[in-house]
Parts: C-alpha cells; sequence; structure tokens
C-alpha cells in the first residue's frame, strides 16, 4: 500500500489530494480563485502565487483532517512540477520538497498533463489501451494517442488559441465575465445552437485545430448584427468548438485503431461535449470515459495517481529539482498520420 | 533554543544553525533564478554540517521581504511548510533589517561590526533592487530602523541618504553611480543577506504560527483591467 499526498498549483486552484495505490481517492481539496481573478478577465500570475501562498496551511491540513491522516501515513509527496505559471508552481514544489525533507519520503515531480490523463484511471483503473484521449483547457488543446502508460504520441494539437481560451475570450467579448467556459455553458442552454452558425476552423483538415478565425468569426458577426442574442451567439459559437473538437478526436480514434476515447481538461466539463462525446463514441462502438467533472478541472488526484506511477517507474525526483513552466507531455515520437 | 534560518529574498539563498548566539553552520549560495531548486538540498546539508535533526530545532526564522517577489515565496513556502509538518512557530524578518544587521550588530546596541563603517555616525541605508528600476529601502541607526521600508527609483530613494551613512545592498550596487554619489556616504559593495542574521534577529523576538507569517511586498501586483466587449468598441 502507498499513500501519495500531492500537490497541484500550476495555475489558479491550490489543492492537495491523498490518493492510496495510485486509484483510492482519500482526500481531495481545491481551492478555486475564480472569484479573485474575476475582475481582471484572467488570470493574473502574480495575484495567483500570492493567493497559492495564503492557502498553503488551509488546504494541506484540510486533506488530511479528509483523510483522517497525519505525516506518519503518508509514503510520497508529489507536486505537479509544470508546465504552468512559473511562480504558481513553486509554491506547490516547495511545498511538497519540504514535506518530503520533513516527513523523510521519496518526492515526484509530475506533469501536469500527465495528470490529466491519469485522471481517466482514477475511476477506471481496468481502462484498456491504446486509448485517444482529448485534452482540452485553457492551456491545451490536445489529441493524444495513449498506447500504454507512459507511451503518449501527440496526434493533433492547436495552432494559435487552446478551446477553452476561446471560450475565455468569446465570453469576455460578450459581457459574460470570467471564467467564460461555464459563462457560455449556462447561457448557450437558453439559445437555439442552429440559429447561427459559425465556421467550423479546419474542421476537414489533419488532426490540428484552430480556435483563433471561429473566435473572430463571433466578434465580426456581432459588428454586423448589432442586435444578435447573447444565448444564441455563445450556443452557436459553443457548437461550432465541440463539432470540431468531437469530429477530430472521433476520427483520430478510427484513425489509429484505438480501443477507446477519454475526455480529460478543464474544457472537458462543458456540457454539450460531454454530451457529444458520449453519442458520437456509441456511435463507432468505442469504449468511452469522461471523468467526473470534479477530476477533469484541475486538481491533485490526477496528479496523485500520476506521481504513483512515475516513482514506480522512474524513482524519486530529486529534492534540488525546481519547477518547469514549458514543460511538455514526455512524448514518442509524432505519429505519422495516415491522413497526411 | 536551536533555530534554522533561511534567508531567500535577493539573489542570494542561504541557510543557518543556531544554538541561541551560536552558528552551529552556515551555508549560502548566489543565484539567479535556482532559489526553490537551491533550498530544500541546502537545508538538508546545513542540519549535517550542525549534525542536528530537523526534529530537534525549536523554531523556523526566514526574511520575509520586501525582495525578490518569486524567492520570498519558495522561503516562506518552505519553512512554513516545514513548521507546518514539525509543528513549531515561525518568526518572520525584514530582509532590509538583515541587510543592515551585516553592519549593525543587533545583540550590542551602537556598536558596528564593520571597520569601514565606524567613521560614520552609525547609520546604514539598506537598499534592496526591487527590479522594474526601483529598489526597496529602510535606514537604520544603532536603535533601529528609521520608519517604514519604502520603495521607489533609485535617483528618488539615494536622496534619502545622509552624510556618514553607510549604503548596502544589492540595489546599491546595481545602481552604483547613483548610490556612490551619495555626499559623504559610504557605498559598500556587495554585501548580501545572511542567513546566521535572520536567526540573530529572530532571538527574542515573538515567534507566529506559519500562515500569521506573510510576505512584505510592499509593491501591488501589476495588473492591468482592460476589458474589451461588444458594448464598449
Amino acid at each position: 500500500m502507498t499513500v501519495v499526498l500531492a500537490i497541484e498549483t500550476s495555475c489558479d486552484e491550490t489543492a492537495v489530494a491523498i490518493v492510496r495505490d495510485g486509484i483510492e481517492v482519500l482526500a481531495n481539496v481545491v481551492s478555486s480563485q475564480v472569484e479573485i481573478h474575476a475582475p481582471f478577465g484572467g488570470v493574473v500570475p502574480e495575484v495567483a502565487s500570492r493567493a497559492h501562498l495564503e492557502m498553503l496551511e488551509p488546504v494541506l491540513a484540510r486533506a488530511l483532517t479528509d483523510a483522517s491522516m497525519t505525516g506518519a501515513d503518508v509514503d510520497v509527496v508529489a507536486a505537479t512540477h509544470g508546465p504552468g505559471l512559473i511562480g504558481a508552481l513553486l509554491i506547490g514544489v516547495s511545498e511538497a520538497k519540504a514535506l518530503a525533507l520533513a516527513w523523510n519520503v521519496p518526492y515526484v515531480g509530475v506533469n501536469h498533463m500527465e495528470g490529466h490523463l491519469f485522471a481517466t484511471f482514477l475511476e477506471r483503473p481496468d481502462l484498456e489501451p491504446p486509448l485517444v484521449v482529448l485534452l482540452v483547457s485553457g492551456g491545451h488543446t490536445l489529441i493524444i494517442h495513449l498506447e500504454a502508460l507512459g507511451q503518449y504520441r501527440i496526434l493533433g494539437s492547436t495552432i494559435d488559441d487552446a478551446a477553452g481560451e476561446a471560450f475565455d475570450k468569446v465570453a469576455r467579448y460578450l459581457g459574460l465575465g470570467y471564467p467564460g467556459g461555464p459563462r457560455i455553458d449556462q447561457l448557450a442552454k437558453e439559445g437555439d445552437r442552429d440559429a447561427i452558425v459559425f465556421p467550423r476552423g479546419m474542421l476537414n483538415e489533419g488532426l490540428d485545430f484552430s480556435f483563433s478565425g471561429m473566435k473572430t468569426s463571433v466578434i465580426n458577426y456581432v459588428r454586423k448584427h448589432r442586435d444578435a442574442n447573447n444565448a444564441d451567439l455563445a450556443a452557436g459559437f459553443q457548437e461550432a468548438v465541440v463539432d470540431v473538437l468531437v469530429s477530430k478526436a472521433m476520427r483520430a480514434a478510427e484513425q489509429t485503431q484505438a480501443k477507446g476515447v477519454c475526455l480529460g481538461g478543464g474544457v472537458a466539463a462543458n456540457s454539450r461535449l460531454r454530451e457529444r462525446f458520449v453519442q458520437e463514441a456509441e456511435v463507432r462502438g468505442l469504449q468511452c470515459l469522461i471523468p467526473d467533472r470534479s477530476f477533469c478541472t484541475d486538481n491533485a488526484a490526477m496528479i496523485a495517481a500520476a506521481a504513483h506511477w512515475r516513482l514506480g517507474e522512474d524513482g524519486p525526483t530529486g529534492l534540488d529539482s525546481g519547477a518547469y513552466p514549458g514543460l511538455g507531455l514526455p512524448v514518442m515520437e509524432r505519429w505519422a498520420r495516415p491522413s497526411d | 533554543m536551536l533555530t534554522l534560518a533561511v534567508t531567500s529574498s535577493t539573489g542570494v539563498v542561504g541557510v543557518a544553525i543556531t544554538r541561541d548566539r551560536e552558528v552551529l553552520s552556515e551555508c549560502h549560495v548566489v543565484t539567479d533564478r535556482r532559489h526553490a531548486e537551491e533550498l530544500t538540498p541546502m537545508i538538508r546539508e546545513a542540519l549535517g554540517f550542525a549534525g542536528v535533526g530537523l526534529d530537534e530545532i525549536d523554531r523556523f526564522a526566514v526574511d520575509v521581504g520586501p525582495g525578490r517577489f518569486t524567492g520570498l515565496r519558495v522561503g516562506l513556502a518552505t519553512v512554513r511548510t516545514l513548521a507546518f509538518a514539525k509543528h513549531k512557530p515561525v518568526v518572520g524578518v525584514s530582509s532590509l533589517e538583515v541587510l543592515a544587521a551585516t553592519v549593525l550588530d543587533p545583540s550590542a546596541k551602537g556598536s558596528l561590526l564593520s571597520p569601514a563603517a565606524t567613521k560614520s555616525e552609525g547609520c546604514v541605508v539598506a537598499v534592496i533592487d526591487a527590479r522594474r528600476s526601483e529598489v526597496f529601502q529602510q535606514r537604520f541607526g544603532p536603535d533601529g530602523p528609521f520608519g517604514e521600508p519604502s520603495f521607489g527609483s533609485p535617483q528618488n530613494m539615494a536622496r534619502l541618504v545622509l552624510p556618514g551613512d553607510v549604503i548596502l545592498g544589492d540595489g546599491a550596487d546595481r545602481y552604483a553611480e547613483i548610490y556612490g554619489a551619495c555626499d559623504g556616504a559610504t557605498h559598500r559593495i556587495g554585501i548580501e543577506p545572511l542567513a546566521a542574521n535572520v536567526a540573530r534577529l529572530s532571538v527574542g523576538r515573538p515567534a507566529q504560527e506559519g500562515p500569521q507569517v506573510v510576505p512584505v511586498y510592499l509593491r501591488d501586483p501589476d495588473v492591468k483591467v482592460n476589458i474589451k466587449t461588444r458594448h464598449n468598441t
């Protein structure tokens, strides 16, 4: 039995989780800074770093209490060490290394993106690779081929904005506030998704994405149609984004003959994306897994799951390691895509 | 009383282990951006040199700024976490005071440690680089600081230096032309905050719970609210 305490501070959530054997979540505490950043319309790095330090002890204490544990029960301490905001990452990394030193246990630095991949296995450890994972967040839009644990190939990625970023920008333009994803999701339910049809960027071109043009088309449409209804705009834009995301993920699964498809990242909390993803997977007879919303958005349970596996694979990370804001997913060579 | 003291708010990361006023071990390294990489192994090293286990430490001390935001947060996150894990209190000390203590001995009021400083009136001006063409600055006399720490352009802050003062710190070093031109004052180059002085200054001061020891940023985060919407464009 291995108990991992993991810390996640890569962006605007201060999170600590305690997970046993990589699958049993004993505590999963997430303190969101959304309200702190809302007035600025986006995450302000220096504000995020300050808030992480303020929340350090309360979140850590709460996780230990939730799991009914003390430091003596923890076998491994882990933290997200990249990618993310450098100042924010350093709070979690410093905290984790200090705990490892104080409790005399190994430290494991975890790749945030790999954490998102492991969120899937938290709920379904029986899931059988090869899988295609669509990872969509405010910072990333990736289609990943997961051949086995630790063996990833990037099949597609965005050439400009991340999907979540496009949601935020459109929401901001429409005056819906921050964070944009949940606001658009909510408002879209009141709108007609076929009322305004926005272009689907690069829909039939390979597996890469482009969302910048889709965002611009919303702005241009509003300039021409001053009376356009926000709910219809939100629904139409969301439908366009979801259409592209789901089509490409399914195409990737077909091309690679994957056994299943998974969804991860903050945008995976979007209700229309979840709905369409499941529908399209069913049509194709693919096993499909969408983690619970709490495991899609940033959390430390997924970091603990990834740490548990990484420790067995690579051993502990040195206490002289730091934070790596531009860290990429440890991928194998890029897939030679059949469609290219 | 065994103290583990840390400084990390400038380009120097340091750790000292002290028993009352006796320094058992002390490590420092000059680093640009590797505060987090250096600090944890250095704590282990300093404990090893002192032959002291982390469990034996009675309290922690750390400099809380003003200084480099990222560096001081690494120090506070590390020290407060150790204190949390070991259920021990923390003493926060001003980084400017730690710097001033390099020449102004806090244990013996008014006596200056440095021969170079003896010709002055006994006042020290500590200057820490605040980046963005600004410095954090505070003036200390034999009986303590004059007023609160403040920040501004080196040109403006250098006007607060008086004849006979000793000027030190990485802020003064970076703007050596400006501080070197202060009438009648001595600019001592290359003085860095030392972890042993963090420990010394913490003696006799009230210890707090970790979360109560907060960074002294002085400067607000640089945030511009500039949101264009369909209604204001």
